[in-house]
């Protein structure tokens, strides 16, 4: 019990500390979002990785991400909001790179599996092969879970257990009403634990 | 309202705890809140979601490259906005300018526009006829063109009328010696 104020009053003194940084750097303090950044670059960067599965993308759509919050700051309208904000943009951006990706699959076919498939033997070829095998083992599971849910289920549910955000922030992040996103997120977990693949997984895991 | 503890919680409402606990009715709430079998249940769910979300977090890599921010592009920025707000102002300035002279002009051609106005068709016709007879009444004088004057010698200013009439009398002025009454000598 003492345990968790602590951690709620840590909280909120981070909360505190990120609207003063967000005020500053709307403001035009530089420095100010340098910090900003230091303290979302890895969220926004694991984001990303977690819906594009490439190192590569991941890294380039996380500057993109950081630049054009850079650019857009000062049309934040409330400081508290920021986190949210930024998660919004990170969600557009990957949407935006699915569909050129789709795109180009569909005039440069063969090229792009190419490419895939250059970056997949690529991880593999790394001197920590065990650890490489039990991501990709991993990271082909949650994509055989997760091909099933309709889109904004399986937005939904990554946001809520992989990036681990609040139901107010995933509304905040996707611009529907909380029953909305409870609804979605349900009917996502029904199919999660109706699913054998990571019933099997969790199970061979506690083993 | 005594609970039955046998009524544990079924999946679906053990997830429905797991999304918000505020939308389990206040029955199985209460449930929850006193039965440990339902409450280990939704711990179980809990767990699992977290290790996923943990697995997910320590299987994916750290970023290798740092973020890089352009060190003019916020006072770029600002100059951009600046540069547009003063284009757009142009912009304005321009179309309230060209609006104005265009009103100018019209207002000339309103002005003169009455006069055009009050000449009727009618009256544009006989102007019209006026010209027309003019060019007919000239042609039926003289039908050749300019260039061709010299040739003709048709009005050549040094050859007098009076000469003209010496050399060719015209018929009306010779005499009529058929005439009776005609005195002076007599024809043979």
């Amino acid at each position: 019990m003492q345990q968790s104020d602590q951690q709620r009053h840590a909280g909120k003194a981070n909360a505190s500390v990120h609207i003063e940084l967000v005020e500053k750097a709307r403001a035009g303090n530089r420095l100010a979002f340098e910090k900003l950044a230091d303290l979302f670059h890895h969220d926004v960067f694991r984001m990303v990785y977690f819906r594009t599965r490439s190192q590569m993308d991941a890294e380039d759509l996380t500057q993109d991400i950081f630049l054009q919050a850079f650019k857009s700051l000062p049309e934040l309208k409330s400081v508290d909001r920021f986190k949210s904000w930024l998660f919004s943009i990170a969600v557009n951006r990957v949407r935006d790179f699915h569909r050129r990706k789709r795109i180009q699959r569909l005039f440069n076919f063969s090229s792009v599996i190419q490419k895939d498939n250059d970056e997949g033997s690529g991880t593999q070829e790394k001197p920590d092969q065990l650890d490489n095998l039990i991501s990709l083992d991993f990271w082909k599971k949650v994509e055989l879970i997760l091909k099933g849910f309709p889109a904004m289920e399986r937005e939904v549910f990554i946001l809520r257990f992989m990036d681990q955000l609040e139901i107010k922030e995933i509304s905040q992040i996707l611009k529907k009403d909380q029953s909305t996103i409870k609804t979605h997120l349900y009917r996502a977990l029904k199919k999660f634990r109706g699913s054998s693949v990571i019933l099997e997984y969790f199970e061979g895991d506690k083993t | 309202m005594k609970l039955n503890q046998d009524m544990h919680l079924s999946e679906d409402q053990i997830l429905l705890a797991v999304v918000g606990d505020e939308d389990l009715s206040p029955y199985y709430k209460e449930h929850l809140s006193s039965c440990l079998q339902c409450q280990e249940h939704k711990s179980r769910v809990e767990g699992d979601l977290s290790r996923l979300g943990r697995l997910a977090r320590s299987l994916s890599p750290l970023p290798k490259r740092r973020l890089s921010l352009p060190a003019e592009t916020r006072s770029f920025w600002i100059w951009s906005w600046r540069v547009k707000t003063a284009f757009g102002l142009a912009i304005a300035a321009i179309l309230v300018i060209f609006v104005m002279g265009e009103q100018d002009i019209f207002k000339t051609i309103r002005s003169q526009k009455p006069v055009v106005q009050t000449r009727d068709t009618a009256g544009a016709d006989t102007f019209e006829d006026e010209g027309l007879m003019t060019n007919i009444t000239a042609l039926s004088k003289n039908a050749l063109p300019e260039e061709y004057m010299d040739i003709a010698a048709g009005s050549d200013p040094k050859i007098d009328e009076g000469f003209m009439e010496f050399m060719a009398p015209a018929v009306e002025d010779e005499p009529l010696s058929e005439d009776s009454n005609y005195k002076g000598d007599k024809p043979c």
